[in-house]
């Protein structure tokens, strides 16, 4: 496209050209091997394949980077450590567990892992997650990008609960942009995926050559549906946030704590006016009780008690089943694409189900 | 949520609606069943099984053959229904396969049918030829000619009256309660193709209307990367035609399903932008003095305007309009627009952009395309998701060169 264009036209555009023949949807090049008279070059789809090729262009151009797509979330926090092979991580406790896991495997390797505000050093690299999963903290990016870069650093954001909807951490200085694509990316809760967005093409190429080594690239159908989910995401991403800020409301004088940083009380609310395009999808409640705190999914009935998120349908879960660090009275809330009214109804019965448990 | 209370939102219905959450392992989306067969636990099970069917009492989520059902596809018929307020749905492996199969399932020979201009063609084109070779006439009425319509019944064969609502490309609207109460005084069936109004913008069967069409290609699916189409009607009615499905055969197969119902899940949103959107392309055409004519529902200027607007909660995202001078102005305007692909169809995420004379018609001279009422300079713009100011950007360029 000759002329600059928004967000929502990207997402359905970017990757128009990939493929030469003239489908309007994008084909799901299931061929692991390719003739060798193709005339781009591909090989064998544990290097490049065209889906995948197409999926890259559109999540690259969304965070303004390069993108190199992975098996899921955690395959691309391995292939982080693992290609830009820092002496340490700098990363704060909590946040998403899977991905402390994944960092921690590396220690015994020789990664050391540092608090967030330990002095930094030239090839360490400095890992944020913000929003920070469950309660969206929001860590200021710039304000890291800045410290990472004079200390001869890299500064890598995982923008999981953000998506480039609504955060670009590139444009805020960052060196690479983290997200577990099975959530809003690919949008439906059917497809694993992980994906890093590399502000230097270079990275990226080393991405890709370690991606080639350790195997771990995406199938084709997940691949094309996370594209094809690709497609609504700006739709979905705004029309959850919308509805998570009313929820975030109406719960706030209802329960115990609303984690949302649409609300003046969340500790993030400033930063995310400044550094995000809307407070996110995702909340988090707190109630009096644990026994409240348990039994409220049972109360529910167009929310899911399911862990993950991003997905079209509502999910609600007690964190502490699969975050032993969750506060035994904290619920985590993934906002589908239902209508507001109707998720806040459910919610407001529920809480008033579990009351005085 | 498999009755689905009917005051959920229409984003909760997309979600959400007809799913009976009765599934392997509690798996939150419904699984891709990609069985061609159904196996029995023992000669006591098919004996059970066969012993209800005859009864006619279908057990809920039993079958012996894929043609016959399947899973998959029968979670996609439950939320279809549940988008129109129905009592059930059946899919059918394209719309065209949806509306012959009941045409061919509910007409005898010697029948008659009459149908409202400015149909879709290829439904024109099996009433016209196909059911002809078999017997039964159609009479073809102008849109918006009431007296027309009444007056083509013919006592004792007439079976059913036929529109699209909103039609193709003109968008005109029929009057769904006047076309169903005409129909009821003569104990007449209605069919509407509401492939362009969506169950969001409007629901047929709430008007009196007997069976709805959708090519589900279209806004159901979302995407451009599926074929399907639905019936959507009363429980005997559509039980008769699933019967038919399993002797005629345009089954939709499961992946195919599954992608449908992916789609349906963002429906709301989907439509909701692509109202939005056209409303606003619309009015920006209807000022721009390259345009001669704009026909949309959404604006004043259209005929059926205020038939619309009574029965419509959106106009949908459809804009056909004039552009001036010949069919090569037109083609050079469609030429310079940069987002839309040139493509039939409509309904999707990308935005298309087509002239019928050529895409349509081309076979047929100018007159002859006159005569059928199509002018050689319409376009016809079926809008996306993209962003609206992306949209107008681009028609801005276009119609500058």
């Amino acid at each position: 496209m000759a002329r600059p264009v928004t967000q929502d036209t990207v997402a359905i555009h970017a990757d128009a050209g990939i493929d030469p023949g003239p489908d309007v949807a994008p084909p799901i090049h299931v061929s692991t091997t390719f003739d060798a008279a193709n005339p781009a070059g591909l090989l064998y789809s544990r290097f490049e394949q065209p889906t995948r090729q197409r999926l890259e262009a559109v999540l690259g151009a969304l965070d303004g980077g390069e993108a190199v797509t992975y098996a899921s979330g955690l395959a691309a926090v391995t292939a982080a450590i693992s290609v830009l092979r820092p002496r340490r991580v700098a990363i704060a406790k909590g946040g998403y567990f899977g991905c402390q896991a994944t960092i921690d495997a590396f220690v015994p390797w020789g990664l050391a892992k540092v608090p967030l505000d330990a002095p930094l050093g030239e090839g360490d690299l400095v890992w944020i997650e913000t929003p920070l999963n469950p309660t969206c903290e929001l860590q200021d990016i710039a304000e890291h990008a800045a410290r990472a870069r004079a200390a001869g650093a890299r500064l890598l954001v995982d923008g999981t609960f953000a998506t480039p909807v609504l955060q670009r951490p590139l444009d805020l200085g960052a060196d690479l942009v983290l997200h577990s694509s099975s959530k809003y990316l690919a949008g439906h809760s059917d497809a694993l995926g992980g994906v890093l967005v590399a502000r230097d093409p270079e990275i990226a190429r080393r991405l890709r050559q370690g991606r080639v080594v350790a195997g771990s690239v995406p199938g084709a159908l997940e691949t094309w549906l996370t594209l094809r989910g690709v497609r609504t995401l700006g739709l979905r991403v705004r029309h959850q946030t919308e509805t998570a800020t009313r929820l975030a409301a109406v719960l706030a004088p209802k329960v115990a704590r609303v984690w949302h940083p649409s609300l003046p009380s969340h500790p993030g609310h400033a930063l995310a006016a400044r550094q995000m395009r809307g407070p996110g999808a995702m909340l988090s409640i707190e109630l009096a009780t644990e026994r409240q705190a348990r039994e409220l999914p049972d109360h529910l009935t167009l929310f899911r008690n399911a862990t993950s998120l991003g997905g079209v349908e509502s999910l609600i879960e007690w964190r502490r089943r699969v975050d032993a660090e969750a506060p035994p009275t904290l619920l985590r809330i993934s906002v589908g694409l239902e209508d507001a009214g109707d998720l806040a109804a459910d919610l407001i019965a529920g809480v008033e189900a579990v009351h005085g448990l | 949520m498999s009755k689905t209370p009917s005051k959920l939102g229409p984003n909760t219905l997309s979600v959400h609606g007809g799913d009976t959450r009765a599934r392997a392992h509690q798996a939150i989306p419904m699984p891709i069943i990609q069985t061609a067969t159904y196996a029995f636990a023992d000669t006591a099970d098919l004996v059970n099984f066969m012993e209800q069917r005859s009864l006619g009492t279908h057990l809920e989520g039993r079958e012996d053959y894929g043609r016959y059902g399947n899973p998959t596809v029968q979670s996609v018929e439950r939320k279809v229904a549940a988008l129109e307020g129905a009592d059930d749905a059946v899919l059918f492996s394209s719309g065209m396969a949806a509306m012959t199969t009941l045409l061919l399932a509910s007409l005898p020979s010697g029948a008659h049918l009459v149908m409202t201009d400015d149909c879709y063609r290829r439904t024109r084109q099996f009433c016209l030829v196909f059911l002809k070779r078999l017997g039964i006439e159609t009479t073809v009425v102008p849109m918006g000619d009431y007296a027309a319509l009444e007056a083509a019944i013919v006592p004792k064969r007439t079976r059913f009256l036929i529109s699209e609502s909103p039609t193709n490309p003109y968008l005109r609207c029929v009057d769904l309660g006047r076309l169903a109460e005409i129909a009821n005084r003569h104990r007449v069936g209605t069919i509407i193709d509401s492939t362009f109004g969506t169950p969001l913008n409007q629901r047929p069967l709430a008007h009196g209307i007997d069976y709805v069409v959708h090519s589900a290609t279209k806004y159901l699916g979302g995407h451009h990367d599926l074929l399907a189409g639905v019936v959507v009607g009363s429980k005997a009615r559509v039980a008769a035609l699933r019967d038919a499905r399993g002797v005629l055969g345009g089954i939709v197969d499961p992946q195919n399903a599954y992608l449908l119902e992916r789609g349906l899940k963002t429906l709301g949103l989907r439509v909701r932008q692509q109202n939005e959107t056209a409303l606003a392309v619309a009015g920006y055409l209807e000022r721009h003095p390259r345009i001669e004519r704009v026909w949309y529902p959404g604006l004043r200027s259209h005929p059926d305007h205020e038939i619309a607007r009574a029965q419509m909660t959106g106009f949908g995202g459809v804009i056909s309009f004039e552009v001036r001078g010949k069919l090569e102005d037109a083609s050079r305007f469609i030429d310079r627009m940069e987002i839309p692909y040139i493509a039939p169809s409509l309904g999707g995420v990308d935005s298309l952009i087509e002239q019928p004379a050529l895409m349509s018609f081309f076979e047929k001279t100018t007159e002859e395309r006159l005569e059928l009422g199509i002018k050689d300079n319409l376009v016809r713009f079926a809008i996306g998701i993209e962003d609206p100011a992306d949209i107008i950007a681009d028609l801005e360029q276009a119609l500058a060169g």
